[in-house]
């Protein structure tokens, strides 16, 4: 009894190979293209606490120096660092604002370029520092640098969502009190989540190069 | 009652020569002061004290009659909380040096009498256990990082 099908033909085998090895290359190349988004882990090297996931930011409404509304939506579009301190700090915040200021002056054009970077400096002393105070003490620093500040119940609001803390010390004296505060840098990402923390002490270059990485590998 | 006048004048030349002797055994080096916003109520100075004597000396105090207060304090790091340490008295030992630095020591210059401006000389003068007093000079600069 013969059959109708026609007899079965094997591929010759340079097609098999070639095959093949045209499925591994895809493979390989596929990986190759994707594995920024696929990857699990950001860059071994950097000199930060990044957060995989992020953490919104919400809910907070502050003044910035031009007393112009401050809130999470400034954060969109654009990489923000963000310092907690007051104007009458003598040591820590200066030289905090000054590491930043080099920080713009190395930090290579590709990295300012759209979503650009924008430095937030937040007094926790808003009964001392007024808005006008904080746009001539952080614009010395640098003319594009913002402040912002509020009432106390908002700066709260932010400072409890980034984890970041401050107290005022006894004034026995009425001479006028200092304040205690984290000296962390925050990061946060274009969508608004907080991304990354920078802990003291802050290295210019350290800041740099980690900002970079965490901007390439974010991006994908 | 002669010889009481001697014992006076020896006693008080002994005194004397002592407060010489500790002055001379303090230098304090390369003292500055970052230039500040034009806001700021606060500003700060950093130097070196090298006591090149023999016997420890304790500093009591800094004064400066540029501004309304002057005290030696501290900047504590802990946990990413920085936060200020009054120093009520400071030790340097025989032969060592005390550096006052960014993110250390330093000396905290409280309500500015008048406005600084970079290369303004600022008297200040350190005041020991003994109450001895060492003048010296601290010099504004531009507030940048190089001038540690």
């Amino acid at each position: 009894m013969s059959s109708d099908r026609p007899p079965q033909q094997s591929l010759p085998l340079p097609v098999i190979i070639i095959g093949l090895a045209l499925m591994v290359a895809g493979v390989l190349a596929a990986r190759y293209v994707l594995s920024p988004h696929l990857a699990s882990s950001p860059p071994a090297d950097l000199k930060a606490t990044y957060l995989q996931d992020g953490k919104p930011i919400t809910g907070f409404h502050l003044l910035d120096y031009n007393r112009q509304p401050f809130d999470a939506s400034h954060f969109k579009g654009k990489w923000t660092f963000l310092f907690f301190g007051y104007t009458n700090c003598p040591d820590v915040c200066p030289t905090t604002l000054l590491v930043m200021k080099s920080v713009w002056a190395k930090l290579p054009a590709e990295a300012k370029t759209e979503p650009s970077p924008q430095l937030v400096f937040v007094s926790v002393d808003p009964d001392r520092d007024s808005p006008e105070k904080l746009k001539k003490y952080v614009t010395f620093y640098r003319p594009d640098f913002i402040g912002v500040t509020g009432k106390a119940d908002q700066i709260d609001i932010l400072t409890n969502q980034v984890g970041v803390l401050y107290g005022f010390d006894d004034d026995p004296d009425g001479k006028g009190y200092t304040v205690k505060h984290s000296a962390q840098i925050i990061l946060v990402d274009p969508n608004g989540k907080m991304r990354a923390v920078f802990s003291p002490p802050h290295k210019v270059e350290d800041i740099v190069h980690s900002f970079v990485e965490i901007r390439n590998y974010y991006k994908g | 009652m002669k010889y009481i006048n001697a014992a006076l004048l020896f006693a008080g030349l002994v005194f004397q020569s002592s407060l010489t002797f500790a002055a001379g055994k303090v230098q304090v080096h390369d003292a500055w002061i970052p230039e500040a916003p034009p806001v700021a109520k606060v500003m700060a100075a950093y130097m070196t004290i090298e006591n090149t004597g023999s016997k420890p000396i304790t500093i009591t105090g800094i004064s400066c009659d540029a501004f309304g207060m002057v005290m030696m304090h501290k900047t504590v790091t802990e946990n990413g909380m920085s936060r200020m340490i009054h120093l009520d008295n400071l030790t340097v030992a025989p032969k060592s040096k005390a550096v006052f630095k960014r993110g250390g020591m330093h000396v905290m210059l409280m309500d500015p009498k008048h406005s600084f401006k970079v290369g303004d000389k600022v008297s200040l003068t350190l005041v020991t256990a003994d109450k001895i007093k060492i003048p010296f000079t601290a010099v504004v600069k531009p507030a940048t990082l190089g001038n540690d």
